[in-house]
């Protein structure tokens, strides 16, 4: 459906997009994934014919974006980093408006109200753009990039600025159209991915890092054998007890996170099972076993580990933004990092008990990564 | 383009921007007609031409400063480029949205004719033409300011550009000093190329033949010309600046 070729643009001496090239088929959920500054939005420009690629080619529905825009625009729904909205109209007439200019054949009234409904801003048609919170905003941008029924629906970073709930309702819309669409989502917010697409490109410094289904990413990047534990008792015997047990490369203290007990990240050798002469271990000393949990790679360590090894470090610092060094920076020192992952998914395991199920983002994170997910939660203001 | 024209007329009365050009405009109007034509007691309307003629100075960038600059501001641009129509749908969408209002302005003062009418014996078809002649000039500043509105995101810097440029050429036509006869030599001919370029951007001096009633080919092709090229350069300027 989308057929992108050696994708190349130049501003400049500055490389932003480098060489990309992938397919997206019909009704797949492709999530983009990327820091900062990765050349997510030009790459998303490009497709969508806003900006003109350098080098290479841009195939929609077998429609070059460059040879044929008017036919392959028809089929794209876009919505833009910033919703092109015009503050001066109401939701209504805005929507109105966007039908005429891309001349939907379809009946009006029913196309456009179907539409509303399904991002929830029926009861807002009449209300001007300008006064609506940026979340409605976000959601009017939706709307319109779905007028027409485009059959590829390229969203740029579609729920930013949403407060938790809302997040949740605009990644069910998403999911949904995914069903008869395809989409193309960018996100510098993992969980949002791993919630949302069935499969992932990342993105770094314009280049095409990985592509893949989440999980196989997971599998192929590292093969980890990692998890964690918490064991009632006091550390210095655990750990005697521990002792010795063969495959395990480290064991590191967490220290308490509940009464009486001491949490742990365990690593043993790849392909070894240490869990059960783990378990025998400490049941002969007396030593009870509370929790034991395999510490699956997330999108978030996929996402560094790539991102790490796909650049210079000292390149990246030269020319990003500030978010992307503190990003880069924090996952430099690679053993700090896994502690502070390893005590904020301890925090999670507990945490996650209690939580929604369906709100996985709203979880505790670690800080580095999600911290713009938490801030743009924390804008949303009312209306 | 329909899109596009309909959505931006009336872009300019949801906020005071057209308004403000209509009651500017009939202010200076009507204090013209007031003093040329009442006063004056005349059905003569060629003065009155030549003054309102003034009024665009001011008048025209408060049309065209936003064309671009602002949809460029805040990101609509997108929509529109990346929407299933040409640029050169935008382009006139908007241009012949800003000429509208400029019609409508310009069509509201033949009020006046009607009041000649019931007092003297206007000649009609001059003064036809002269509207003519008002509206196609308007027509090429706006072609002129949607241009300057398309090379920056700032509508101030759109309006005050449009304004200096508009007054430059307004008053180009006193600046005929007749360089050949004051230059000797090998710069006769320098003299004689900036006489004619003078004469050629000396707005008033094609507008003249408007106001006295002459339907001419010639400053017809002028300023139909002029707004084409400054609309072809506005479709230019928004192509080129994807490829950056």
């Amino acid at each position: 459906m989308v057929e992108i070729k050696n994708l190349t643009k130049k501003y400049g001496d500055n490389l932003a997009v480098d060489n990309i090239s992938f397919t997206v088929s019909k009704g797949e959920i492709l999530g983009f994934l990327g820091p900062n500054g990765a050349g997510k939005s030009t790459t998303m420009n490009i497709l969508t014919g806003y900006l003109s690629c350098t080098d290479g080619e841009v195939k929609i529905d077998g429609y070059d974006i460059l040879d044929n825009p008017i036919e392959s625009k028809k089929r794209i729904g876009y919505l833009p980093e910033h919703p092109p909205l015009y503050m001066d109209m109401t939701v209504a007439e805005y929507l109105d408006f966007v039908y005429e200019l891309k001349g939907v054949k379809e009946d009006r009234a029913e196309h456009l109200g179907k539409i509303m409904e399904a991002v929830k801003i029926t009861d807002v048609k009449d209300r001007l753009i300008a006064n609506l919170s940026k979340g409605y905003k976000q959601r009017v941008g939706l709307a319109q990039a779905m007028v027409g029924n485009p059959e590829v629906l390229i969203l740029d970073e579609p729920t930013v600025g949403l407060d938790p709930k809302q997040i949740i309702e605009i990644r069910d819309v998403i999911k949904k159209l995914g069903r008869e669409h395809t989409v193309i989502l960018s996100s510098h917010i993992l969980q949002e991915v791993n919630a949302i697409c069935e499969r992932v490109i990342i993105i770094n410094k314009g280049r095409l890092v990985a592509s893949d289904t989440a999980e196989n990413l997971g599998k192929s990047i590292s093969n980890e054998n990692k998890f964690q534990l918490r064991v009632s008792g006091d550390e210095r015997s655990i750990l005697d007890a521990l002792e010795g047990i063969s495959g395990i490369k480290y064991i590191k203290s967490l220290g308490r996170k509940e009464a009486g007990s001491i949490d742990f990240v365990i690593e043993a050798e790849p392909n070894v099972d240490v869990r059960t002469p783990i378990f025998n271990a400490l049941a002969q000393n007396g030593l009870p076993i509370l929790a034991m949990q395999a510490m699956d790679l997330s999108l978030e360590d996929i996402f560094l580990e790539v991102t790490q090894n796909s650049t210079d470090v000292n390149a990246v610092y030269e020319n990003v933004s500030e978010d992307e060094i503190e990003l880069v920076g924090s996952s430099k020192d690679a053993k700090e990092f896994e502690e502070v992952k390893a005590a904020e998914q301890a925090k999670e395991a507990t945490v996650a008990e209690v939580a929604h199920p369906a709100e996985p983002a709203e979880a505790a994170e670690p800080a580095p990564v999600a911290e713009p997910a938490h801030k743009a939660q924390e804008e949303e203001g009312e209306e | 383009m329909k899109a596009i024209l309909t959505r931006e007329f009336k872009s300019y009365f949801r906020s005071p921007i057209g308004f403000v050009f209509l009651a500017a405009f009939f202010f200076y109007a009507s204090l013209q007609f007031v003093f040329i034509n009442l006063r004056g007691q005349m059905t003569l309307m060629k003065y009155f031409f030549e003054n309102i003629s003034m009024i665009f100075i001011f008048v025209i960038p408060i049309l065209t400063m936003r064309t671009f600059a602002e949809e460029r501001k805040s990101k609509t641009d997108q929509l529109l480029l990346t929407a299933p129509v040409k640029v050169t749908d935008i382009v006139l969408g908007k241009f012949f949205a800003a000429a509208g209002v400029l019609l409508l302005a310009v069509v509201a003062t033949m009020f006046y004719v009607l009041v000649l009418n019931s007092y003297g014996e206007p000649v009609f078809s001059e003064i036809f033409i002269g509207y003519l002649g008002l509206f196609l000039m308007g027509t090429f500043f706006i072609s002129l300011g949607m241009f300057l509105s398309s090379l920056t995101q700032s509508q101030v810097i759109a309006a005050v550009s449009t304004l200096v440029i508009v007054f430059f050429l307004w008053f180009s036509s006193s600046l005929s000093l007749n360089f050949a006869a004051m230059m000797s030599g090998v710069f006769h001919w320098l003299g004689v190329f900036l006489d004619w370029l003078v004469d050629f951007l000396a707005i008033n001096n094609r507008f003249a033949d408007f106001t006295l009633g002459v339907l001419n080919f010639v400053p017809v092709f002028y300023f139909v010309s002029l707004t084409a090229l400054f609309l072809l350069l506005t479709v230019c300027v928004i192509e080129k600046r994807r490829w950056k």
